[in-house]
C-alpha cells in the first residue's frame, strides 16, 4: 500500500519584505486505506502542501517520501499512480470529451483501448456517455465537475488527491463522490481530502491534519481529535435532574434531552455508577463529541494558536 | 516519453486549429503574390550595377560622346540664357529635346582616359565602379561595368545616368545616322535600356570576371526565400504556442497537467508539438507551390547555370528548428505569466522583437556577411537563427563562425528551456499579478 510522508517541509515564495511562508516544518503521514482530511481556513498552505506532494513546487527544506524513497526521485512512477482534482476546476472547453479523455489517458499511460475500456463504465457510472462526443463546453457545472472527476480517476489511481470535490454538486452527485471515494478507500487506495464541508469530513476521513498560517495545528485520528476538544459530554434522556451528582460539572437542556458534561477526569462509567448509586433512570443514553466543524471553527478563529496544544 | 505525448497532442490539437488551417492553406497564395513582386523588383534592378549608395563611378568612354554631352548641356543652358534675355523663341537642337532630357542627374562621376588608369583608382578605393564605354557603343548599346565584389543590395542609377549622358552626347552632335536617332528615341523617358549592361568583380588572380546577375539572384532568392518562409512560420505558430498556454492558464487545466507531467516535460512537448505543426505548413507550402521549384530548377539549369544548394537549404533548416525551440521555450515562459491571452501576447512581444532585427537589417548583413555586425548579431542567441539563415544564404560564411553559432545558439537553447521551466512552474500557477522585466527577474531569483 502506498505511503506518504512530510518530514519538516517548509516552503516560501518571495524574498525580503514580501516574502511569504507558505508552509512552515509541516510533518505528517498517510497510508494506503485510509482518508487523510487536510483542513485549514483559506491560505492556510493546504494546497502547497499538494503541489509540493505533485512536485509542481519543491521543498525549501525537509522531505517528502512516498513509500519510504524521495519524491524527487520517484517522481514520474508516483504520478501515475496520483488522481489529482484541484480545487480550481479546468477543462479544454473548446474540445469534445472523447479527446478530451483520450489525451488524460495518454498522459497516465494508458493505451487508446484501454482508455476506452476504463472510460466507458465510468462515463455511464457519471452519466455522462450521452455527451461524449459533445464539446466540452456544453456540459453544465455540475457534469464538468463530474468529468473532472472521472478523469481524475481513469488510470485507476493509488492515491487520490480530492480538493473540494463536493463544491458544486447537487446532493445526488455528493452522494456519487462520496461513494467513489469510499470505494477506493476500501480497495487499499490512500485518500486525501481537502474540503470546507466538515460534514464529509466527519463522514470520510480517518485523520485529519488542521493547518493555520502554514503551520499543522492539529494532526492525529479523527475520533481522537475530536474527544481531545470535548468537555467529556453524555446526552441522556432522563425524568430526574442528574444535577448533583459527584461527577457532573454542569447540564444544558436541548429540546427533550439533557447534555451532561462530566469533570475533568471522570468517565461514562463514574457517572453510570453514580446514577445508579442515586436510583435514578434514563430512558436512552449517548455519548457525545464535539462535532470537528466545531473544532475547526474554534481553533481557526483563534487568533493565535499554539503547536503544542495539538493533538497527538 | 511523456514529451512525446505533449508533443503528438500539441500537434493534433494545433493543426485542428481553424486559424491554422487558414493560414497554412491560404497563406501561400499572398506568400506568393509577395514574392513574385520582389522577384520582379530585384530581376528589374538586375541591369543596375551594383556596390554601395554612396557609389563613386569613375568613367571610361571611348566614344567621346560624355563630351558631347557637356556641350549639349553647354548649348541648353545658352538656348535658355538667349530666351530669357529676348523673349522669344529660338529653335536649337539642343531644344527639340529639351523635354526629354529635363530631369538628367547631373554628372558626379571622374573620367579616366584609360581603363588601367581607372583600375588603379579602383583598387586604391578611389572609386567604387568603373563604367566603360566601348568604342562601338553606338552600334551595340553595350557598356560594361566593374567592380570589386557583386552584392544584392548595392543597386544604383550609376549605368542609367552614363545612358542618358552619352543620348545628350549623340544629340550635340551634328548629322544624326538613323540607329542614332533610334538610340535616342528608343530608350524609356528615364533613358533605361535594359540588357546591355555587362558587369564585372574581380575573381581568382586578380581578374575581372563577368557576373551572371540573375543566376545571383536565384541562388540568394531561393535559400533566402526559404529562410523567409521559415521565420515566418515561427511567427505565426508561436501566436499558437502563446495563446494555447494562456488558454490552458485561463481555463486552470494548467494545474491538471501539471500533477501529471513534469514542467520541462510539458514545456518541451508544447515546443516540440508546435515545431511539428510548423514543419508540417511548410511542407504543405511546398507541395503547394511544387511546380515552381522545378521550373526554377530546370530553367535555372538549363538556361542560366542556377545551381541547387541543397547544404546551405539544410543548415538553414538547422538554424530554424534551433531557433523555434529557443524562441518557443521563451515564449511559454513568458506566455505562462500573463492572467489572460490578452497579457500572454504582451508579454510574449519581449521575445517576438528580435527576430524581425536581422529582417530589418537584411541589407545590411547581405552586403557584408562575414561583417562585424552580421557576426555580433550571428552569435547573440535573440538574433541568431534569423541571422544565420540570411547570412547562409550569401554561400559566403566560413563554415567555423557556422559551427560557433550553432554552439551558442544550442547552448542558449538549453539555458532558455531551464530558465522558462522556472518561470513556467510559477507563472502558469499565478494569478492577478502584472508582470515586467524587474519582476520576472525577481522571480527567477527566488523561485
Amino acid at each position: 500500500m502506498t505511503r506518504i510522508e512530510f518530514q519538516g517541509v517548509s516552503k516560501s515564495f518571495g524574498g525580503g519584505a514580501s516574502r511569504i511562508d507558505a508552509v512552515r516544518d509541516v510533518s505528517f503521514e498517510a497510508t494506503g486505506g485510509e482518508t487523510l482530511g487536510i483542513l485549514g481556513p483559506n491560505g492556510a498552505g493546504k494546497t502547497t502542501i499538494i503541489r509540493m506532494l505533485l512536485d509542481v513546487f519543491r521543498p525549501d527544506a525537509g522531505e517528502i517520501r512516498v513509500d519510504g524513497g524521495l519524491n524527487g526521485n520517484r517522481l514520474d512512477t508516483f504520478r501515475r499512480r496520483v488522481a489529482y482534482l484541484p480545487e480550481e476546476r479546468g477543462l479544454y472547453q473548446k474540445r469534445k470529451i472523447s479527446d478530451v479523455i483520450e489525451y488524460t489517458g495518454a498522459l497516465r499511460g494508458l493505451s487508446r483501448a484501454e482508455t476506452r475500456d476504463r472510460a466507458t463504465p465510468l462515463l455511464e457510472r457519471f452519466e455522462l456517455a450521452a455527451y461524449a462526443r459533445k464539446k466540452v463546453a456544453t456540459l453544465s457545472k455540475g457534469m464538468s465537475q463530474k468529468l473532472q472527476i472521472l478523469l481524475s480517476v481513469l488510470h485507476d489511481p493509488d492515491v487520490l488527491i480530492f480538493d473540494e470535490p463536493f463544491s458544486g454538486l447537487d446532493p445526488v452527485n455528493v452522494r456519487l463522490v462520496r461513494r467513489l471515494v469510499l470505494e477506493h478507500r476500501e480497495r487499499g487506495k490512500l485518500v486525501c481530502l481537502c474540503t470546507h464541508m466538515m460534514s464529509e469530513v466527519q463522514a470520510l476521513c480517518d485523520r485529519v491534519m488542521m493547518m493555520h498560517r502554514g503551520s499543522r495545528v492539529l494532526y492525529g485520528p479523527l475520533q481522537e481529535i475530536r474527544r481531545a476538544h470535548t468537555d467529556y459530554q453524555v446526552t441522556v434522556d432522563i425524568d430526574a435532574a442528574p444535577e448533583g451528582l459527584a461527577c457532573v460539572d454542569r447540564v444544558e437542556r436541548v429540546e427533550n434531552s439533557k447534555n451532561v458534561y462530566l469533570k475533568e477526569g471522570r468517565t461514562l462509567s463514574d457517572f453510570l455508577r453514580e446514577m445508579a448509586m442515586a436510583g435514578r433512570t434514563m430512558r436512552h443514553m449517548s455519548e457525545g463529541l464535539r462535532s470537528i466543524e466545531d473544532v475547526f471553527v474554534s481553533v481557526a478563529g483563534a487568533s493565535r494558536v499554539s503547536v503544542s496544544g495539538e493533538a497527538k | 516519453m511523456m514529451t512525446r505525448i505533449v508533443a503528438w497532442y500539441e500537434f493534433l490539437f494545433t493543426v485542428k486549429r481553424p486559424a491554422y488551417l487558414i493560414v497554412t492553406f491560404g497563406l501561400p497564395v499572398f506568400i506568393g503574390m509577395y514574392i513574385g513582386f520582389i522577384m520582379l523588383v530585384s530581376l528589374g534592378t538586375a541591369s543596375y550595377v551594383v556596390e554601395g549608395l554612396s557609389t563613386k563611378v569613375g568613367v571610361v568612354d571611348e566614344t567621346g560622346l560624355l563630351e558631347h554631352a557637356k556641350r549639349y548641356e553647354a548649348d541648353l543652358e545658352e538656348d535658355k540664357r538667349r530666351r530669357n534675355e529676348k523673349g522669344t523663341e529660338i529653335e536649337s537642337a539642343a531644344r527639340r529635346f529639351e523635354e526629354m532630357f529635363e530631369k538628367i542627374a547631373p554628372d558626379d562621376s571622374r573620367t579616366f582616359a584609360t581603363l588601367d588608369a581607372a583600375r588603379e583608382a579602383l583598387d586604391s578605393g578611389d572609386i567604387d565602379v568603373i563604367i566603360h564605354v566601348p568604342i562601338n557603343h553606338v552600334e551595340t548599346e553595350a557598356i560594361d561595368c566593374f567592380v570589386r565584389k557583386w552584392k544584392l543590395f548595392g543597386a544604383i542609377a550609376a549605368p542609367q545616368r552614363v545612358r542618358q549622358r552619352l543620348r545628350l552626347g549623340l544629340l550635340q552632335r551634328a548629322g544624326l545616322s538613323d540607329a542614332e536617332m533610334a538610340i535616342i528615341r528608343g530608350g524609356d523617358e528615364d533613358g533605361a535600356s535594359l540588357g546591355a549592361v555587362t558587369l564585372y568583380e574581380l575573381g581568382a588572380g586578380d581578374q575581372f570576371v563577368e557576373v551572371n546577375q540573375i543566376q545571383r539572384i536565384l541562388g540568394f532568392a531561393v535559400p533566402a526565400g526559404i529562410a523567409g518562409l521559415l521565420i515566418f512560420a515561427l511567427m505565426l505558430n508561436a501566436g499558437f504556442l502563446v495563446a494555447g498556454v494562456a488558454e490552458e492558464k485561463e481555463n486552470k487545466v494548467i494545474e491538471v497537467l501539471l500533477s501529471m507531467v513534469r514542467v520541462d516535460q510539458l514545456l518541451m512537448g508544447k515546443v516540440l508539438g508546435l515545431s511539428g505543426a510548423a514543419l508540417l505548413q511548410l511542407f504543405v507550402w511546398a507541395a503547394m507551390a511544387g511546380p515552381i521549384p522545378l521550373i526554377v530548377a530546370w530553367a535555372g539549369s538549363e538556361a542560366i547555370g542556377f545551381e541547387w544548394r541543397p547544404g546551405v537549404i539544410l543548415i538553414s533548416a538547422i538554424f530554424f528548428m534551433l531557433g523555434f525551440v529557443f524562441y518557443g521555450a521563451l515564449l511559454v515562459g513568458l506566455g505562462s505569466l500573463g492572467n489572460n491571452t490578452k497579457e500572454s501576447q504582451q508579454y510574449s512581444m519581449y521575445i517576438m522583437l528580435p527576430p524581425i532585427v536581422p529582417i530589418l537589417m537584411v541589407v545590411a548583413l547581405v552586403n557584408a556577411p562575414n561583417g562585424l555586425l552580421s557576426r555580433a548579431l550571428g552569435w547573440f542567441p535573440l538574433f541568431s537563427a534569423p541571422t544565420m539563415m540570411i547570412r547562409l544564404a550569401t554561400g559566403e560564411v566560413p563554415i567555423w563562425d557556422i559551427l560557433l553559432s550553432a554552439v551558442i545558439l544550442i547552448a542558449s537553447t538549453w539555458a532558455a528551456v531551464r530558465v522558462s521551466a522556472r518561470l513556467f512552474r510559477i507563472g502558469a500557477l499565478m494569478r492577478g499579478q502584472s508582470m515586467n522585466p524587474i519582476r520576472i527577474a525577481r522571480l527567477l531569483f527566488h523561485s
